[in-house]
């Protein structure tokens, strides 16, 4: 037996103090469970508060719920807040859908869970115990949970939104091309989120200063005599009701922690539960005047945004920059130590990585269990100067020691960053945990100018947000997403003239017929086929916009901390924000297209070694007994070889995608954007379509990002790929994303942490946008499918995320493995 | 009478992009093919002679018989043991044309010094950014002279920064030739006994020690000594090695120890790997070397990363 010679990963790093381990350990070892605890309180409220103004009922409402919810202290914590009284609890949003509670507690499946087997989401519970989504429901739980979904039965938004598509009656075959997953289904579930909120003026002016503000317009309003000004009036109650939720959250812990103090014997415990009292007390509602209360600040707002917000996506933003004032005053009078800080970033990073969000089993085979909350590092300041700083250094530290999943770490890369700076991000990429993502600085700030019509000094505040794509903090709309349409399918469509050929349904009307068709036609039809499809995406969308804005579910914390919301007295999600641009359709497949119609276009057209009639019997055979036909189409050029036969096709692809939603309309009159992220969707919509001409076969995935390479295809090594992936324009694009995996041995020691510094650099001169790394290979990951045990820790990043190895599934987890192999021989 | 430097040919095996162990910053390291040398821990046979070969998968053979039927020399068979007979096989490379299963592959191209030199044009972006450049290997480089000097010129002339990774084994007048356009060489001394030398890779070594001297004349030189248990990692050689060094002016060694992962090679071309029998030394052994090496004020570097 030959013995496993993996090289080990280098930079090792461990939880700084025993305090943060013991936070890790209780972390790791829990499980995520739901909890009904929101959902109880907020639905007690709106039961008896049924006749307010929405927006008062909606503050009210989170008033209610932050103000009743358990808090919990755990043992030996300094940072304090939790969503849950479980350390990785779910709660729930029943206002925006219950349909999937329904399902999840009757036992429904939906008809495009078929496509889910062997994700995350397919569970085989041996124990049979209740779950909701993939997560466990105590008994007791599910009966007051019924009680619940049994209220918000056809108010909820979904049902009411339904109400108005039902009545088009083109609403059936679209409903048709979900379930069959020519795009994943609407997300009624997990609508919102993705967004970067104010931090900087939580912590440098505090709550109270808003609330003080908000009461200055309602003074200035007077007398309310108009329809107007009452609503206007109704929206700043609610934003002080939110904000008062807040304070009585916080309030809550330092009640919490007093009470733990008194019964406390441990000396030294009881003045650290004394402190966090004090602290608890003086923010969110005052400005920070330590590093310790900015971080307890930040930490009160950013949980409340996830109690108020069913979202995924809820980024810290440029953690480094809104964190230095304070950060920089205590080092400077000598009120912290470096250590200090870096135990109470450790600890921050636990925090992230509590929450965890529930969803219907659908969703979540697709979102992997992440919960996006993206933190960036580096970029420049508003004048333009590299921003990097002694506290970026400290956070990717706190990322090297404690790899939990949350939060993900970005990096705003430029070449004016600091070398020290350069070197650290490198060494946390090689670390292992998959992060930080390095993004292109300039390239989104000339794009946010350039398309948001953003001021220069608003574009250079921007972060990725989520996953990959470019928000501005604190002042554009949270993103509203349609999750991914399905590219390669669409091309299906084409070739059997509008017929899925997996359901043998006919799901949409073609202009031509394929067999009779030349390469510019079927090119063409494509084209025509994705434009027809977005346009009844983002239609229904927009209905669906309207009612949970109608309804009011305006998000009054969310709307207080994102400019210039109490400005125009209008929700984020309502036009109130200074960018609205922010509703997306994403890509998924692109690269198969890319490769499939090279294929077509040089086997069939140029070479004509088959007819498009003879193609089509080997995709629905999936190639079997045409394997000489299969040989050709893989031997087709390829995308991510710098060739540009291919790379022209996929170039076009996504420009045409960004063109045809730049032109579309949000429910705000803003233009629609168009997005290259891809989560997992690669994988479940894949498990839905038949073999492609790229010679991809039925039912795998397909490649993942947007202009990452279909695995085992991009021959030419990293750099090639890099040349193909930098001609697609990010400009036209809310995100591009790139996954690339290298082997730690490629870039060991300080001379491999230079080389990578130098790949990124050229990435970026090159024009890239976005680029991760994966620094592990194939035998630790075979390694790791036989012992999971032994690799709790392991870190992934799939398609812009990270998760733990163990959590993935196993299509998943042989996809990562596949992918190419950067590893020196 | 030589050609033009453009349109100078040669086979290669491959171009490695991303290249991080062959020389400083990242770079492109061309694989010429054909060695005079045989050393005994060789782990690319492919590059061993000049002329095609052929790679053969059995994993991925399903018995369809394309490449039997195919084969004019009958020097593909299946009877009891699927395998190409190479002494018959005139490498005319049909039987490789009708495998669908991707069973059986190419290995080596004849492509000219243009060809070679744009493949490393396109990622200038990258040494740009980290210092790194084009790399000239095998094989041994020297082995097709012309082809790797026009290479090297070509590079030269729009600022590329060459590296040449050599045994050092070829005619005197040639390296001299080829140092023009070279950088930095990285010379492989694989042992100081001569006759020890001849046993272990076939060639004597006086030739490839003058040649050092050649060269650390005329560009900076790091040399390599590959270490494999028993065979090159004695004291006595580690010492000559510096002694060596230090008497042609190279401050700067790096260690290789042996590696297996030219294993599979030796299957895929139906050859026995020599593996089994070669060890690296013992961590131990590599460190005492490491500091053995920096106790005497040499820069020590492993597997050529630098
Ligand atoms: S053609 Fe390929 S698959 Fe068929 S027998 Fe020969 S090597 Fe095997
Ligand atoms: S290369 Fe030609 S001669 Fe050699 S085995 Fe193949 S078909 Fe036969």
């Amino acid at each position: 037996m030959e013995e496993l010679v993996y090289v080990r990963r280098e930079i090792k790093g461990q939880p700084s103090t025993p305090r943060v381990k013991k936070r890790l350990k209780e972390l790791l070892e829990s499980e995520p469970r739901i909890d009904v605890e929101r959902c109880v309180l907020y639905t007690e409220y709106v039961r008896k508060h049924w006749n307010e103004h929405p927006y008062v009922r909606q503050g009210g409402a989170l008033k209610h719920v932050l103000s009743n919810m358990t808090p919990v202290i755990r043992e030996d914590e300094l940072i304090v807040g939790s969503i849950s009284k479980y350390v990785r609890g779910a709660q729930l949003y029943p206002e925006q859908e219950t349909k999937w509670m329904e399902e999840a507690l009757k036992g429904v499946e939906r008809e495009e869970e078929r496509y889910v087997k062997g994700t995350k989401a397919d569970l085989k519970d041996k124990e049979k115990t209740l779950r909701l989504g993939i997560y466990k429901l105590s008994v007791d739980d599910r009966e007051v949970l019924e009680r619940v979904v049994e209220f918000w039965k056809g108010k909820d938004c979904r049902s009411q939104a339904e109400k108005l598509l039902f009545q088009d009656k083109d609403y059936w075959i679209f409903d048709e091309w979900q379930k069959q997953l020519v795009f994943l289904p609407y997300m009624f579930d997990v609508p919102e989120g993705r967004v970067i909120v104010d931090y900087k003026k939580v912590i440098d002016e505090g709550l109270e200063s808003i609330i003080t503000k908000c009461n200055e317009k309602i003074r200035k309003l007077q007398p309310i005599d108009s329809e107007k000004k009452y609503e206007k009036y109704c929206f700043y109650k609610g934003v002080i009701l939110a904000l008062e939720g807040v304070l009585a959250f916080a309030e809550n812990y330092a009640r919490e922690a007093e009470g733990k103090a008194r019964k406390i014997k441990d000396l030294k415990r009881r003045k650290e539960l004394l402190e966090i009292a004090r602290i608890c007390r003086r923010v969110p509602r005052h400005r920070s005047e330590s590093f310790r209360e900015a971080v307890q600040s930040f930490w009160f707002i950013h949980c409340c945004l996830h109690i108020e917000l069913n979202g995924r996506g809820i980024s810290p933003g440029r953690f480094d920059q809104y964190m230095y004032r304070p950060f920089k005053e205590d080092l400077k009078k000598g009120r912290i130590t470096m250590d200090e800080a870096l135990e109470l970033l450790e600890l921050l990073r636990v925090k992230h990585s509590e929450i965890v969000r529930a969803h219907a089993k659908f969703t979540e085979s697709y979102l992997g269990g992440s919960t996006y909350q993206n933190l960036t590092l580096g970029g420049v300041d508003e004048k333009g100067n590299p921003a990097d700083n002694e506290l970026s250094l400290l956070v990717l530290q706190a990322g090297i020691n404690v790899q939990t999943p949350q939060p993900t770490l970005s990096v705003r890369w430029n070449k004016e960053l600091s070398k020290k700076f350069k070197r650290k991000v490198v060494e946390c990429i090689k670390a292992g945990a998959g992060y930080p993502a390095i993004f292109n600085d300039e390239l989104g700030v000339k794009r946010l100018i350039s398309f948001c019509r953003a001021s220069l000094e608003d574009a250079r505040d921007w972060a990725p947000c989520g996953c990959v794509d470019m928000q501005i903090c604190g002042k554009r709309m949270p993103m509203y997403a349609i999750p991914h349409t399905n590219f390669p399918k669409i091309l299906n469509l084409v070739l059997f003239n509008g017929v899925n050929p997996v359901t043998g349904k006919k799901l949409i009307e073609t202009s031509i017929k394929a067999e009779n068709a030349d390469f510019n036609q079927i090119w063409g039809e494509w084209k025509e086929l994705l434009g027809k499809i977005l346009e009844k995406e983002v239609r229904y969308w927009n209905v669906i916009m309207s009612v949970h804005n109608g309804i009011g579910i305006v998000h009054p914390l969310c709307s207080a901390l994102l400019s210039d919301c109490i400005e125009k007295a209008r929700g984020c999600a309502s036009g109130g924000c200074r960018y609205n641009d922010s509703a997306y359709v994403i890509a998924c497949g692109g690269i198969n297209v890319a490769n499939s119609l090279a294929a077509i276009k040089k086997c069939v057209f140029e070479e004509k070694s088959f007819t498009i009639k003879e193609l089509k019997r080997a995709l629905l055979n999936d190639f079997k007994g045409y394997e000489n036909m299969r040989k050709a189409l893989l031997e087709a050029p390829k995308y991510g070889n710098d060739n540009d036969y291919v790379d022209r096709l996929a170039v076009e692809i996504y420009s045409v995608f960004g063109d045809i939603a730049g032109k579309l309309r949000n429910w705000l009159g803003e233009p629609w954007r168009a997005s290259g992220l891809s989560v997992t969707s690669q994988v479940v919509l894949g498990k839905a379509t038949m073999a492609t001409p790229d010679g991809r076969r039925s039912f795998t995935p397909f490649a993942d990002g947007s202009v990452s390479a279909f695995p085992g295809t991009d021959l030419n090594g990293p750099t090639a790929l890099i040349r193909s992936s930098v001609k697609v324009k990010a400009e036209k694009m809310q995100s591009l994303l790139m996954n690339m995996k290298i082997n730690p041995s490629a870039i060991y020691g300080d001379a491999g942490t230079d080389k990578l510094v130098g790949l990124i650099d050229a990435f970026i001169r090159l024009g890239g946008y976005h680029i991760q790394f994966n620094i592990v290979d194939s035998k630790m990951l075979r390694d790791a499918q036989k012992h999971p045990e032994n690799y709790q820790d392991l870190m992934v990043r799939v398609a812009g995320f990270t998760a733990r190895w163990i959590e993935l599934g196993p299509s998943e987890q042989e996809e990562i493995i596949k992918r190419t192999e950067y590893m020196e021989l | 009478m030589t050609l033009v430097l453009e349109k100078r040919r040669g086979v290669i095996t491959t171009i490695k992009t991303f290249a991080t162990h062959d020389g400083p910053g990242i770079r492109t390291t061309v694989f010429l093919k054909g060695c005079p040398l045989r050393c005994v821990w060789c782990s690319s046979p492919e590059t061993w002679v000049k002329e095609t070969d052929i790679y053969f998968r059995p994993q991925k053979c399903m018995e369809c018989g394309k490449c039997v039927e195919a084969c004019a020399e009958k020097a593909m068979t299946m009877v009891k043991e699927r395998k190409i007979i190479r002494e018959k096989c005139s490498r005319c490379l049909k039987c490789v044309d009708k495998c669908v299963y991707r069973a059986l592959e190419r290995v080596g191209e004849t492509v000219s010094a243009m060809d070679v030199f744009r493949r490393i044009e396109e990622d200038e972006a990258f040494y740009l950014e980290s210092g790194g450049g084009a790399t000239l290997s095998g094989g041994e480089p020297l082995y097709q002279p012309d082809f790797a000097e026009a290479i090297a010129a070509l590079c030269k002339e729009k600022s590329i920064h060459v590296t040449l990774d050599t045994s050092g084994y070829g005619e005197t007048g040639i390296v001299k030739r080829i140092l023009r356009n070279v950088d930095l060489v990285l010379l492989d001394i694989k042992h100081m006994d001569s006759s020890v030398h001849r046993k272990l890779t076939g060639v004597s070594n006086e030739l490839i020690l003058r040649n050092g001297e050649v060269m650390a004349e005329n560009c900076e030189v790091i040399i390599s000594i590959p270490l494999i248990s028993g065979l090159t990692d004695s004291q006595e050689n580690i010492e000559k090695t510096v002694r060596y060094a230090d008497s042609i002016n190279v401050s700067h060694i790096d260690l290789i120890p042996l590696h297996k992962l030219g294993a599979h090679k030796y299957m895929l071309l139906g050859m026995k790997s020599p593996f089994e029998k070669l060890q690296p030394p013992p961590e131990a052994r590599i460190r005492e070397i490491v500091e053995f090496l920096l106790s005497l004020g040499i820069k020590v570097s492993l597997n050529r990363l630098f």
